[in-house]
């Protein structure tokens, strides 16, 4: 076994439940999340032989962040849950399901996949991976202070693009909130 | 109406920050993860099959699958409306759509030159199991195009109401989900809003495409069964070109016995297939149309072809910026083929199966030579890496233990190894099928579609590359640079008189 084998398993003991989390709720598609889970440590082992990363984890959430977003650009029209493929996921009422059928749920996550990278992992980190934010702050090599500026700051664009959205069907454009 | 407040933002983002996935699926994400990172070749390996990854996604495959789907919808056929002969078809239709599911075998053969291959001879055995509330089954048996094999399998399902097509290679240990385009059951509800059509329930779409004239063959016996023969050589399905089918009904039942369908794609293909041993009315459940994947299959997701006018730009674009021109023809063969001589002229072959040959050898170089850079001294490997492309292929190949003729070939590929790559990124088959399927679309639509690809280029940003109808008046006008107008029937004759002859 080599190094980057190695260090790619560990990587999945450590980090890999909390990685597929985020991927579903990413994603609100369990069988989806599977797929990306795989692809995600597919392209990390083609990383690991050519970069030296030095935070794998941080490196692994950002991909996983990527990952999702790219699915949800190809995917914008499928809103209806397809059935997992080697089993049913889950019954009607289970919050996955509803989240699916959540019209403001998957606004939201469009709005977030339309942020810049740094904003949306701050922002996915915190609001829905309730990370702390020491926590954000060390993995984007940046203090608390400018994490919880950042985070605001999205939420108030979340707040007027969504607000926007409902009185008429025109999107804003993505904003760079980071500055 | 107000804005969503924070507060509602705040009470959406923790519903989605509770979601926990079920810990079947986590322990499956997890093992899967696991078993690609023991079992898989190291990452270096991969490097080189991304080169091969377009070459290896043979199109004989696709297009033999593909057009075994258009006989597939051909098989449940009814399309004539009435005849003078002793079996009414309409008859036929009324019983057959009373159907609930049915199962038939199909056999096919294709004779020609296709794309990736030298000429020659392709065939493939399906059994189908087709349900109005489930969808579609296909297990399919057909030659391997590569030659590695004897014959490979595939288990092909489609599932309208999921959409989804889920294809099973046992033989790659791989399966493959395409997700449908949500444009796909769109447009065909907007032409119908009979459910079934959203399915593209092959009765339904034959129906529609083929009405017309037919000839009354007269009876005849097979297998004991007393059947009654009609003829069409009318039918315009947009992969069948000069298509003779002839139907066999049972005298008495009123319903298909047997098919047999000849028609050329492009005009180097012929293809001959017969439909048989049907069995109508068959009691299905959900689990006939469940796709049951083995432990330790990978999987691939790729989306499937769009039939939008968008999709038909994209798939012209990336064809002309990858061969500097646009296809000469919309056909079903023939941009497949141009774009497959292209990806062969690069790659310096012309034979699919050599050139898998030549990416093993390609790996199992690029994995020895692996190990030789790793001997040398780090001034050495500076060296090198300084050098130019041209000369540092050379040296490279100076070290590939390999008979002088394939290190031609292989020196060619890593030549134009940027651009392969580069094109394997592209999912180039998907954007050509979305082409001519938008193209194919507007033929059975009957809106006058014309292409001029063999005269027009990117640079004449004023001629009409491709048109079609809009309404009585108006014309859609896809120009040599992209852009798209609609414009009056005066003002199309007028482009249209401009172009060269």
């Amino acid at each position: 076994m080599t190094d980057c084998q190695k260090q790619l398993l560990e990587l999945l003991d450590r980090s890999g439940a909390k990685l597929h989390m985020l991927l579903t709720r990413l994603t609100l598609r369990e069988d989806v999340a599977e797929e990306l889970m795989q692809e995600l440590f597919v392209k990390l082992s083609d990383v690991a032989t050519s970069k030296k990363i030095s935070n794998w984890d941080a490196y692994a959430y950002r991909a996983a962040v990527n990952l999702a977003f790219d699915w949800r650009r190809r995917n914008k029209q499928i809103f209806v849950p397809l059935e997992a493929v080697n089993e049913p996921v889950s019954d009607d009422c289970s919050p996955l399901n509803v989240l699916i059928r959540n019209e403001a749920v998957q606004k939201i996550l469009s709005v977030i996949g339309r942020l810049n990278s740094t904003a949306r992992e701050a922002f996915i980190m915190r609001y829905i991976q309730q990370e702390s934010y020491e926590f954000i702050a060390e993995q984007l090599d940046k203090t608390p202070h400018q994490v919880r500026a950042l985070c605001s700051k999205v939420t108030n664009y979340l707040r007027d693009v969504l607000g926007q959205s409902r009185l008429s069907s025109t999107g804003k454009e993505v904003h760079d909130v980071e500055n | 109406m107000s804005k969503i407040s924070e507060e509602e933002i705040r009470r959406h983002l923790e519903l989605l920050s509770r979601i926990q996935p079920s810990a079947q699926s986590a322990n499956r994400a997890i093992q899967r993860v696991r078993r690609v990172l023991t079992e898989h070749e190291e990452a270096p390996k991969r490097k080189n099959i991304s080169i091969w990854r377009i070459i290896m996604k043979n199109p004989v495959v696709k297009i033999a699958v593909a057009a075994a789907v258009v006989l597939a919808c051909l098989a449940g056929l009814y399309f004539w409306t009435s005849t003078q002969s002793g079996v009414a078809l309409a008859d036929v239709l009324e019983k057959v759509e009373q159907m609930q599911a049915f199962m038939y075998k199909m056999k096919m053969v294709m004779t020609g030159a296709m794309p990736g291959m030298p000429a020659g001879k392709f065939e493939m055995e399906t059994a189908v199991t087709s349900s109005n509330t489930y969808g579609t089954r296909m297990d399919v048996t057909m030659t391997d195009p590569t030659g590695r094999r004897d014959k490979i399998t595939q288990q092909v399902y489609f599932l309208p109401n999921r959409k989804v097509q889920i294809t099973i290679m046992p033989e790659q240990k791989q399966y493959q989900r395409m997700e449908l385009d949500d444009n796909m059951p769109a447009k065909m509800k907007k032409q119908n809003n009979d459910p079934r059509e959203q399915n593209n329930d092959p009765r339904e779409m034959i129906k529609r495409i083929m009405n017309g004239k037919y000839s009354d063959m007269g009876r005849s016996e097979i297998d004991g069964v007393e059947v009654e023969g009609f003829r069409t050589t009318h039918a315009t399905l947009g992969a069948m070109e000069d298509a003779n089918i002839v139907l066999w009904v049972d005298a008495e039942k009123r319903l298909p016995v047997r098919m047999e369908i000849d028609f050329k794609m492009g005009e180097q293909i012929q293809v001959r297939s017969v439909i048989y041993d049907y069995q109508w009315d068959i009691s299905v459940d959900a689990n006939d149309f469940e796709p049951v994947i083995p432990e330790g299959f990978t999987s691939s997701t790729v989306k499937a072809p769009s039939i939008s006018e968008e999709a038909a730009i994209e798939g012209l674009k990336s064809f002309a910026d990858i061969l500097g021109h646009y296809p000469k023809k919309l056909n079903i063969m023939d941009p497949s083929r141009e774009f497959v001589a292209f990806i062969q002229e690069l790659a310096g072959t012309n034979s699919t199966g050599e050139a898998l040959k030549l990416g093993e050898k390609i790996k199992a170089a690029g994995l020895k030579l692996k190990d030789e850079l790793k001997e040398l001294k780090e001034e050495e490997l500076k060296e090198l890496a300084k050098l130019p492309e041209e000369e540092k292929i050379k040296k490279i190949m100076e070290k590939i233990e390999l008979p002088e003729e394939e290190k031609i070939k292989i020196k060619k590929i890593m030549e134009n190894k940027e651009i392969l790559e580069k094109i394997g990124r592209m999912d180039m088959m998907r954007q050509i099928q979305s082409l001519v399927m938008f193209y194919t679309t507007l033929v059975q639509e009957k809106k006058e579609p014309a292409y001029y690809g063999e005269s027009v280029t990117p640079a004449d940003t004023d001629k009409v590359l491709l048109r079609w109808k809009v309404s009585d008046s108006e014309y859609r006008v896809i120009y040599g640079d992209l852009r798209v107008e609609t414009i009056t029937a005066e003002k199309l004759a007028e482009l249209e008189a401009a172009l060269p002859k």
